[in-house]
């Protein structure tokens, strides 16, 4: 077959689908590392079953040549379906996924019946193609390495990057399957020969210095750095993985032991918390020893009634935000964390939180939320998502020396209003004993000092990229309103700007991106910023809106409840820009 | 008899009813701490909710006063920290066995080097007289109006069960053996449970001072608590409670042995600093 290009790209939407027991996550993100060492910049989200084999699954990234991709294309360009089940369930899922300019990659050799149509069969308008991907991967038990082999020939990949990336990728194989994993990817590659897609890709040479990692990694990696010690955990998915593995090939565990800290696995996230304040107790704080705990919206429900009466607590806890109730939605996104966070244990509670709203935030997120912690001596919440977590994204690799921590901040710093009568650093053991009128009077003070944070921002490299974007700036129409995303919201919300800007602008609107990464309290500038705007949108995952809620108390000013509209999807999957452009279009012109 | 101890606190408002056992077992605690010449600095008692849970409030010592049932992982930890200290966790039946059950088996399994003082009444004092996981079949409360229909849990069959560093029963009305147990259970490295027989003077009028005397009896002079089905045939035995130290196995190590961050100092964590030279070989040696 002729080589005939249907288009020269700088940006690929593609995805690849299984129904049987491909590993095509693992093999996705095989390939992705091998794209981002020929010089292309990705995003992934997947949604898989189990984290294993078996079951529908699927995984998609966005390429691109020439930008850092922050959302995905309303269509896909390429998707490959390692089975026909997939297929059908790809279309009957996400029906919008499908152009008349979606490439389909089906694995099946050639279709004899030139009588059958593949779009009536399978209610498309898209291009359909055929490989025998299992015929290429003989051999091999992992059909999904001939595809990326193919597919990597097509976007003109070298294939001596493929297969570098796959073998180190899947390195705990036994010699025999590596092998065979290499003559299938070779198997692939060569089979452009035989039947080339026209695919090619406009790289840009100029390649920048990025590295592939995925919002749990990076939280892992911020976490190492700021020198965290001791960590308990009772594993849930999606928080599990901040343990698994860093892209030094070491896990945080082996990391925290090496460096001469306890690291626990524990019965219940009660347990966990329960050896946290142990650790506490028994002299671990400030300076030289940090603590962490990762769980997920469930574990924080069981064990936050722990959280409500420690005195003194000074460490971070990660929510990765998977939605409850517990057995409800086991592998699904959510932002439904926050009011939890602000009160996990009781009424009267009131936690520091923040969200980091990308990937690479979490290399300042952390830094934050010790420096709160340890200045206020109080636990600080950093929630994350389930779509945040698996996200692989290439990011700029962050300057980490230059986000060491230094002399940590010492509670006794505080004014004596928010401290109560003890003061206990440097010393064994934290409590005087038997002074019970001392720490009551210290727990009542340890929620004061969220008034402390109003006050002052204890923000370690505020990112102005994040928290501010005006997409036509000089324009100065008399209506103005914003879009205030929090969280991994962001990325949808930062595109949907873009869609509007031009639209609304010709309709006397400006439309800015206003967001922050602490998201309670809320800071001075945030608040200040709010009054700006005639209307404010707040898109979120969840069903009751909760950052809008807490931008009305907040505020104080119930007027905002005019002003505030939420954007809410409670189906547990991310926003798309598209879904905010609509809602936000449909109120303003109705 | 007991006398001043180094431990003693200078407390006019303690809670508990005239005659309750646990001023007994207080007394015995401290007097044992005392011969066992540790100073108050260095124990740290750790509980959770109960009548028996006030007992560090009423101690000379470092103390932490958690929630119900949740006083085990603290106690773990704070030795994982903190090697150097005697942690002592000293709470009720129901705190230990009910409401902090699964703790009490991961502890033994971890064998935390920890001594557990569960003060059994078998009954839950502080809300008043309802069951505890411990009261006897039949046993009648307000609630329990026609009587308890489990059967009781037994710690030391459970604790044997999963082969626990250190297992015991005393009864406090025998203040000399049951120091001498309660000090071997705190020199033990490992897991070391006490099941104190504890009478509540006020809600439980059926296992009283003189029930405990007459359904009790000492473990043989000759008996070597070192064969786990013996112990484990002593421990069921319930027509009369054998007291004494059931088991002792010693050759499991404690969890803070096993942690990487004492392989060579025994050092507390916080009197620590990082060692990144030994980190960055460690990264160097797993890289491909």
């Amino acid at each position: 077959m002729s080589s005939k290009t249907l288009k020269t790209i700088v940006e690929l939407n593609f995805r690849i689908t299984d129904s049987t027991t491909n590993p095509i996550i693992s093999s996705s993100k095989a390939f992705a590392l091998a794209a981002k060492r020929y010089g292309l910049m990705s995003i992934s989200h997947s949604d898989f079953p189990s984290r294993k084999t078996g079951g529908f699954k699927w995984d998609e990234r966005q390429f691109s040549s020439h930008y850092q991709p922050r959302t995905f294309s309303e269509n896909l360009d390429v998707i490959i379906a390692l089975d026909e089940k997939s297929l059908t369930q790809q279309v009957q899922r996400y029906p919008d996924k499908f152009g008349e300019n979606t490439l389909i990659i089906l694995n099946k050799e050639d279709q004899p019946d030139s009588q059958f149509d593949p779009n009536e069969f399978y209610g498309t308008n898209s291009k359909f193609f055929y490989v025998p991907f299992s015929r290429l991967a003989a051999g091999s038990k992992n059909t999904s390495v001939s595809a990326f082999g193919y597919l990597g020939s097509e976007m003109g990949i070298p294939q001596d990057i493929l297969e570098k990336a796959f073998t180190e990728s899947f390195s705990n194989l036994p010699e025999r399957h590596l092998n065979a994993l290499k003559k299938s990817l070779s198997e692939g590659y060569n089979y452009k020969e035989q039947k080339d897609l026209g695919i090619e890709f406009e790289v840009d040479t100029e390649k920048t210095r990025r590295m592939l990692i995925d919002g749990n990694q990076a939280l892992a990696e911020a976490l190492l750095n700021w020198e965290v010690t001791n960590s308990t955990v009772y594993p849930i998915t999606p928080a599990t993985s901040i343990y698994d593995q860093t892209s030094d090939n070491l896990s945080m565990i082996d990391e925290i032991l090496a460096r001469g800290g306890v690291h626990t696995q524990t019965i219940s996230e009660i347990e966990s918390f329960g050896i946290a304040i142990g650790h506490i107790w028994g002299g671990v704080r400030n300076g030289t020893q940090r603590i962490f705990l990762g769980t997920s919206d469930p574990g924080i429900s069981l064990g936050g009634e722990l959280l409500g009466l420690v005195y003194e607590l000074p460490m971070v806890v990660a929510n990765v935000m998977r939605g409850t109730p517990s057995t409800g939605l086991p592998t699904m996104t959510s932002q439904s964390g926050l009011r939890q966070a602000i009160s996990p244990t009781h009424g009267d509670a009131r936690f520091p939180v923040i969200a980091p709203r990308t990937v690479d935030e979490m290399f300042t997120a952390v830094p934050t939320a010790y420096n709160i912690a340890e200045k206020l001596s109080i636990p600080v919440f950093l929630l994350s998502d389930r779509e945040l977590s698996i996200r692989q994204e290439t990011i700029k690799r962050p300057d980490l020396r230059k986000l060491k921590p230094t002399q940590p901040p010492k509670r006794s710093d505080l004014p004596l209003k928010y401290t109560g009568l003890l003061s206990y650093e440097d010393t064994g053991l934290p409590i005087p004993p038997h002074d019970l009128e001392a720490i009551e009077q210290t727990h009542l003070k340890m929620y004061s000092r969220i008034d402390y944070l109003r006050e002052n921002d204890l923000i370690i490299k505020p990112r102005q990229d994040l928290d501010f974007y005006d997409p036509l700036p000089g324009k100065d129409n008399e209506k103005k309103i914003a879009i205030l995303p929090w969280g991994s919201t962001w990325y949808a919300a930062r595109d949907a700007v873009d869609l509007l800007s031009e639209e609304l602008s010709d309709n006397g609107y400006d439309v800015h991106l206003i967001s922050s990464l602490q998201v309670y309290p809320l800071q001075k500038i945030l608040l200040k910023r709010i009054k700006e705007y005639d209307m404010i949108f707040v898109p979120e995952v969840n069903s009751t809106g909760q950052f809008a809620e807490v931008l009305r108390e907040e505020t104080k000013d119930y007027s905002l409840n005019q002003k505030v509209k939420s954007i809410l999807n409670h189906r547990n999957v991310m926003f798309t820009p598209e879904e905010i452009y609509n809602q936000i279009k449909g109120e303003l012109m109705s | 008899m007991s006398k001043d101890t180094k431990f003693d606190m200078d407390v006019d408002d303690i809670a508990w009813c005239p005659g309750c056992g646990n001023f007994a077992l207080h007394r015995i605690l401290k007097s044992a701490l005392d011969e066992l010449e540790l100073n108050p600095r260095e124990v740290v008692l750790v509980s959770g909710i109960g009548q028996a849970a006030k007992l560090p409030q009423y101690t000379k010592g470092n103390m932490f006063n958690g929630l119900h049932g949740r006083a085990l992982p603290v106690a773990m930890a704070i030795k994982a920290t903190n090697p150097n200290l005697k942690v002592i966790v000293d709470s009720g039946d129901g705190c230990t066995y009910g409401e902090g059950g699964n703790h009490f088996t991961a502890q033994i399994l971890r064998n935390s080097d920890i001594t557990v003082i569960a003060h059994n009444n078998m009954i839950y004092g502080l809300t008043k007289g309802q069951a505890s996981p411990t009261s006897l079949k039949g046993f009648k409360t307000p609630v329990q109006v026609n009587g308890v229909d489990n059967e009781p849990f037994n710690p030391l069959s459970a604790a044997i069960s999963q082969n626990i560093s250190f297992a015991s029963r005393i009864f406090v009305g025998d203040f000399e053996k049951s120091k001498d147990i309660i000090k071997q259970a705190i020199k033990n490295k490992g897991f070391s449970l006490v099941d104190a027989f504890c009478p509540c003077v006020t809600f439980n009028k059926f296992n009283t001072y003189k029930w405990y005397k007459e359904n009790t009896y000492y473990l043989e002079a000759e008996y070597t608590p070192n064969n786990r089905e013996q112990a484990f045939e002593r421990a069921i035995e319930s027509e009369k409670y054998p007291l004494g130290i059931f088991y002792i196995n010693n050759e499991r190590p404690a969890f803070w042995e096993t942690t990487a961050a004492y392989k060579e100092s025994k050092d507390p964590l916080f009197k620590r600093d990082l060692d990144l030279m030994r980190l960055k070989k460690l990264i160097e040696s797993k890289r491909i």
